[in-house]
């Protein structure tokens, strides 16, 4: 999905420091008992890191690689 | 953990000891998130915002040690945690399957369930030392989690201000209103004991059908509702009372049953009320009787009956209440931490 450009500058300038905060809480999900396949809670997590970005709806884009590093990080730990 | 908008035993619990701690020079503070409880990720989301926070230090300044209470905050990281568990997440053990759960066999409330237990695992192994603050909290710790913990007792909210009374023409009831607590049982038992009023201190979700209830029983002339009583008021009517009436079935620890001891006042409970039998012993500091409206209604008959045996029974609760205190608790704690009181 292609977005416009000024909105991906701004989430590429931001995206270490949700993905470091998808993984580091990703890994702390999984230290709690969270696994993989408890997508719907990843997903709701992964939702919350996304609107720290400052979007009330996060894109889709950003969102997907959140989750993706959350439930990456969980299965690591596992 | 903080329950916003209320505050039950867990609140004052954990404020009196941060409160205790000051007091001998200790430098303690409380710290609370609310327990947010909507939807099941809710409760991961609280365990994950306590395994999150770093509290090793503030402002530059060590912090020594962390004393963690309740579920999930004992998730919190510190390499000198020392947890005295007074709640459990109670509805993902002993109350599943009861109707004070709403726990159901769904996939995610399966998951919900376990991964509570996860959390409670991790954070319990890995403090220095784990304590409940009961026995019956600690068999519960070993029955479902396999931890083992050592309880630790501690006096009721009020200690040093209780103060005794004559026995007084009505039985106490205190907290909130609540199915699980049972506040029917109490005024069911009056239908048995036609001399006993009942005086019910405490709101909850259960008030208005309780209150149905004693218009439907002809009970209304001998029950008073009292929603909210502050400090003194309490201890006036822990004062004035003739016992005091504990009805809830596995209750953790529960003041009240001390709250009435250091008050002179024996204490009536049932053979399944977890806690309290741990301090009510029957013939002895009180009166434990089947959870039935008969057995509390024949229990109250006799202790209109026989007035004179109240007074002893009073007293030996009241010998066995005041072994509790407040220094042997923290000294207790802070050794478990490796710190010497100040």
């Amino acid at each position: 999905m292609k977005n416009g450009p000024e909105e991906d500058d701004s989430m590429d300038d931001s995206m270490d420091v949700w993905t470091r905060l998808a993984r580091e809480s990703g890994a702390v999900l999984a230290e709690l008992g969270v696994r993989p396949e408890d997508s719907g809670w990843i997903r709701e997590h992964a939702e919350s890191i996304a609107s720290l970005a400052g979007r009330a709806r996060p894109k889709r884009r950003g969102y997907l690689s959140l989750f993706r590093f959350a439930r990456k990080a969980a299965r690591k730990a596992r | 953990m903080q329950s916003p908008f209320s505050e039950g035993g867990a609140e004052l619990h954990v404020r009196r000891l941060t409160e205790e701690l000051v007091a001998r020079g200790v430098e303690a503070d409380l710290v609370t998130i609310p327990l947010i409880e909507r939807e099941r990720f809710d409760l991961v989301r609280s365990a994950l915002a306590w395994r999150s926070l770093d509290v090793t230090e503030f402002g530059g300044r060590p912090v020594d040690a962390v004393v963690a209470t309740r579920f999930p905050s004992y998730a919190v990281r510190h390499p000198n945690k020392v947890v005295w568990v007074i709640h459990q997440y109670r509805q993902a053990y002993d109350q599943f399957g009861s109707p004070w759960s709403d726990f159901t066999a769904s996939k995610e409330d399966r998951r919900a369930r376990e991964t509570i237990a996860e959390i409670d695992r991790l954070g319990l192994s890995e403090a220095r030392r784990v304590f409940a603050n009961s026995r019956t909290v600690a068999a519960r710790l070993r029955k479902y989690n396999g931890i083992e913990s050592e309880p630790l007792y501690h006096p009721p909210p009020l200690v040093g201000r209780y103060r005794t009374g004559p026995p007084g023409d009505y039985a106490l009831s205190v907290g909130r209103l609540d199915g699980w607590k049972r506040p029917d049982l109490p005024l069911r038992a009056l239908v048995h004991a036609p001399e006993a009023r009942l005086v019910a201190v405490g709101r909850g979700p259960e008030e208005e059908r309780l209150k149905r209830l004693a218009r439907e029983l002809d009970l209304e002339p001998r029950v008073q509702w009292v929603p909210e009583a502050g400090d003194e008021a309490l201890l006036e009517l822990y004062a004035g009372a003739r016992l005091v009436v504990v009805a809830p079935e596995g209750e953790d620890l529960g003041y009240v049953p001390l709250e009435a001891f250091l008050s002179g006042k024996p204490v009536l409970t049932t053979d399944d009320a977890g806690g309290p039998l741990e301090f009510v012993i029957d013939g002895e500091t009180g009166f434990v009787v089947p959870p039935t409206p008969e057995a509390l209604g024949a229990a109250l008959r006799l202790a209109w009956e026989r007035g004179e045996a109240l007074e002893a029974l009073g007293r030996r609760g009241f010998a066995r209440a005041s072994e509790l205190s407040w220094d042997a608790t923290i000294q207790t704690l802070l050794a478990a931490a490796g710190l010497d009181v100040p």
